[in-house]
This record gives structure tokens, C-alpha cells and sequence, in this order.
């Protein structure tokens, strides 16, 4: 579908009431309530008629679910949807406004689960950690770790969210294929072997650090695999009061 | 005044977190250092901040699972170590693991006050649905802006309450690695290898 400069504005107000997706997230219908304020803008703009416009705000009052950012995607393709709808009238193009959110929800919140919340965020946190330790005789300085990381992470986000709106509009279900298999998806992969690169670093600057004896610097590695086994197994929570009682002791009697 | 300053950003922090945009500003590592610098003490921040996005690096909030919230439990420790460092002189050290130790139960409790908010919005999103049927179609503008106003309001004061009544630990509490003759920096490498092998977890062997 064209993009026209009345639909761009729309598209635009839908782009901005997509960072309220989540406003309502309910056990019922999880994300139904942002994702009728999300696309409000479109259904106003086509639909004329009240007893129209009522249909189609309950139409998306039903289930719906997906990772917030690349919802954006499925919210394109929902007002794709719903304009072809408003020209046709057609039954097959009514299944497709609902059948475009129920079939897409999962296999796109698998991919934001994995690649934004797996890969982006904590590559992100990385980013802002490994400035936080090569300045950290600076505070000021230290500051250039939260600012990357909030601009690394913003840039993937909100552009994730803009490109999907209109993507998903023009494109419809085929904006998917480059989501999945595109240069964006090769860079997912990339950027994890940046970070293990990075981690490793991270690592051995750690084990290298000054210590008071020689089994003050053994313990270092020695906590570091005794961690990595107990990981998986220990919840973070449990992990992190272990370490403090362990270490505390640690750093009682072995400094 | 400071902590109404303070509580009114942890609000914002907190609608960041879910309702409103999502930005990372919500992130640990970034609400932690901002309430650091409002309190004259922004290292103290990226230490607690780093601790806590890195060791609870691995929990996402995927499907309905609801996890602790990390940047509530980030920016209480930093309020209430930033109080203790003032009052009782301890190193930044110090301030920050025993206050991590302490803020880490309102991070848990926190969760299931926002799991009886998400059963609230079931009502909120049936109210919708029927007001809709009415004829009342600006029902889910209102009621995304008070969804808002809800999470800003809870965040605020939760954060508050939390405050007050961390900062009533007595002297000794905050003494104890004194007391002890602990090595408090030694303590600290030992939790961020804590956090090097959450992050080292998450990017080797995350599937």
C-alpha cells in the first residue's frame, strides 16, 4: 500500500502511540488496549461512519501479544489491513485484519525476545560497563558509558519502530522477511561475537587486577568457574547474597 | 524537598520501565547514576547501577512473566547509600553492597504490586470494550493517560516508603564490614565477577 502525505501524518501519530503499548497490559487480553490506542488514529481516519468505527475498535479489543518494539511491524500491516477493508468492504479482507495479528504475534515476539532483549539490551549494558571500568578513575568521564549505551540502544529502538509502521503499511507481511533474514539480522550475530570478544576482555583485565596475595589473585578464577557452573542452577537473586557471604568471608580472612 | 525531587524522577523511571516508551531510562545502569547525581554522589550510582543491570543481566521479561524490578531496586539502594555515606562516613564500597542487600526485597515486592496492577488493567481494558459498545470511543485515551498517571503515582510513592524505612537501619548495620574488618573493595571485585559471568552467560551461551 502507497503512503500518501495523509497517511504519512497518520502513520506518524500511530508511530508515536506505539511507546504506549504497553500502558494496559492486562493478563486477559495482554496488549488488546494499547494496541486499540496505538491504531486509533487509523481507524478514525478511514472510518467515517460511528457504527463502523465501533466495529473496528472491538475487532482489536481482542488478545494480542508480541515484543513492544517490533509490534510496530504488525501494526503497519494491521492498518494496511484495515484501509484495504474500508475500500472493499470484503470478507476475506476482514479475516486478514485480525489473521495478520494472530498469526504474526508469536514468531515476532520470538525474534524481539531473542534478538532485542537477548542481544541489544545487554549488549548495550556492555557498551555502558566496559566505559564505566576504562574510566573509572573519572567520574566524568564515567558518564560516556550511560550516554552510549542509551544512544546504541535508542537508535535500534526507535528505528525498529519507525521502520516497522511504515514497512508493515507499504510491504504487509513481506516487511517481515527482511526483519528475519536481512542485513539487520546478520548484525544480531555479529554483535554477539563482539561481546564475548569484549566479556573475555573484561575478564582477564579482572583476573589481572592488583591483589594483596598470591591466593587473593587465584581466588578471582577460581570464584569465576565455581559462578559459571552454579549460574544456570542458582536463580541471580540467591547468586548475588551467596557471593556477598562468600566473599565477605573471602575478604575477611584470606586478605 | 531532595526526596520529592527524587521520588518525582523515580516516577518517570518507572512508567519507563512498561507504560511509556521503554527508552532504557529505566535501565539500571543508566536510573542509577541520574539519582546518583541528584544526591552529589554519581560513582556511587554506577556502581549500584552496574551491579544491578549486570547480575540480573539474564532476566527478561518475556510472555506475562513479570521479573523483580531491577530499576526500582537500582535507585532505592542509591537513595538509601547516598543517605548512609552522608550520615555514617562509610566508604562508597560499603554503602553500595549493604545497600543492595536491603533494597533487593523492595525490587521482589515491588513485582507483585505490579501484578495486582496488571489485574487491575483486566477490569480497566473490559471498562474499555463496554464504553466502546456505548459509544464512548475516547475510553482508551483516558485510559491510557491515567494507566500512566497510575504508574507514575505507585512508582513515587513506593519508592518513598521504601526510603523512609531503609533509612531507619541503625548505625550498626551500616558499620558492619567495619566491624568485621572486611576488605570492602576485595568484596566488590567478588560481585562484579559475579556480574562478568551473568554477562559472559548471556552472550556464550543464550540461545
Amino acid at each position: 500500500m502507497e503512503v500518501t502525505e495523509n497517511y504519512r501524518k497518520v502513520l506518524e501519530k500511530v508511530f508515536f502511540r506505539s511507546f504506549f503499548l504497553q500502558a494496559l497490559w492486562n493478563f486477559k487480553g495482554m496488549q488488546n488496549a494499547g494496541f486499540l490506542f496505538a491504531i486509533k488514529p487509523v481507524l478514525d481516519f478511514i472510518y467515517k461512519n460511528d457504527e463502523d468505527k465501533k466495529n473496528a475498535y472491538l475487532r482489536h479489543m481482542d488478545f494480542f501479544n508480541t515484543h513492544p518494539y517490533c509490534a510496530s511491524y504488525i501494526l503497519g500491516c494491521a492498518a494496511a489491513a484495515e484501509v484495504r477493508y474500508s475500500k472493499t468492504r470484503n470478507a476475506a479482507d476482514l479475516r486478514d485484519i485480525s489473521g495478520v495479528k494472530k498469526i504474526l504475534g508469536g514468531p515476532v515476539a520470538a525474534f524481539g525476545d531473542s534478538k532485542i532483549w537477548g542481544t541489544v539490551r545487554p549488549f548495550a549494558a556492555l557498551l555502558g560497563t566496559i566505559i564505566f571500568f576504562l574510566f573509572s578513575k573519572n567520574v566524568t568521564f564515567m558518564w560516556a558509558g550511560p550516554v552510549a549505551a542509551f544512544l546504541f540502544y535508542n537508535i535500534i529502538h526507535i528505528g525498529i519502530r519507525w521502520r516497522g509502521i511504515f514497512r508493515g503499511f507499504t510491504q504487509g507481511e513481506s516487511a517481515f522477511e527482511g526483519l528475519f533474514t536481512g542485513r539487520g539480522h546478520k548484525s544480531f550475530g555479529y554483535m554477539r561475537i563482539i561481546a564475548i570478544v569484549l566479556v573475555s576482555f573484561l575478564l582477564v583485565k579482572g583476573f589481572m587486577a592488583e591483589a594483596s596475595s598470591i591466593w587473593v589473585k587465584l581466588s578471582y578464577p577460581v570464584f569465576f568457574v565455581t559462578l559459571a557452573v552454579f549460574v544456570r542452577s542458582v536463580s541471580a537473586t540467591a547468586l548475588f547474597y551467596i557471593v556477598v557471604v562468600a566473599g565477605g568471608i573471602f575478604a575477611r580472612y584470606c586478605h | 524537598m531532595n526526596l520529592v525531587f527524587l521520588a518525582v524522577l523515580v516516577g518517570i523511571i518507572s512508567c519507563d520501565t512498561l507504560v511509556a516508551g521503554q527508552f532504557m531510562l529505566a535501565r539500571p545502569i543508566i536510573a542509577a547514576p541520574l539519582i546518583g547525581l541528584c544526591m552529589g554522589n554519581p560513582y556511587l550510582g554506577f556502581l549500584i547501577g552496574v551491579c544491578v543491570e549486570l547480575v540480573w543481566i539474564r532476566v527478561i521479561p518475556v510472555g506475562s512473566s513479570i521479573p523483580p524490578d531491577g530499576a526500582l531496586t537500582a535507585v532505592i539502594a542509591v537513595s538509601v547509600a547516598g543517605a548512609a555515606k552522608y550520615n555514617y562516613g562509610i566508604d562508597d564500597f560499603a554503602a553500595a553492597i549493604l545497600a543492595l542487600v536491603v533494597s533487593i526485597p523492595f525490587g521482589i515486592i515491588f513485582k507483585s504490586v505490579e501484578i495486582r496492577m496488571r489485574f487491575y488493567n483486566s477490569r480497566v481494558a473490559a471498562d474499555i470494550k463496554t464504553s466502546v459498545i456505548r459509544g464512548f470511543p475516547g475510553a482508551v485515551d483516558k485510559a491510557v493517560f491515567f494507566a500512566v498517571g497510575r504508574t507514575f503515582l505507585t512508582g513515587a510513592v513506593f519508592f518513598i516508603t521504601a526510603h523512609l524505612i531503609l533509612t531507619l537501619l541503625p548505625r550498626q548495620y551500616w558499620e558492619i564490614f567495619d566491624f568485621l574488618k572486611i576488605d570492602t573493595r576485595l568484596l566488590m571485585r567478588y560481585v562484579y565477577i559475579l556480574c562478568f559471568t551473568q554477562l559472559f552467560e548471556t552472550f556464550v551461551r543464550w540461545k
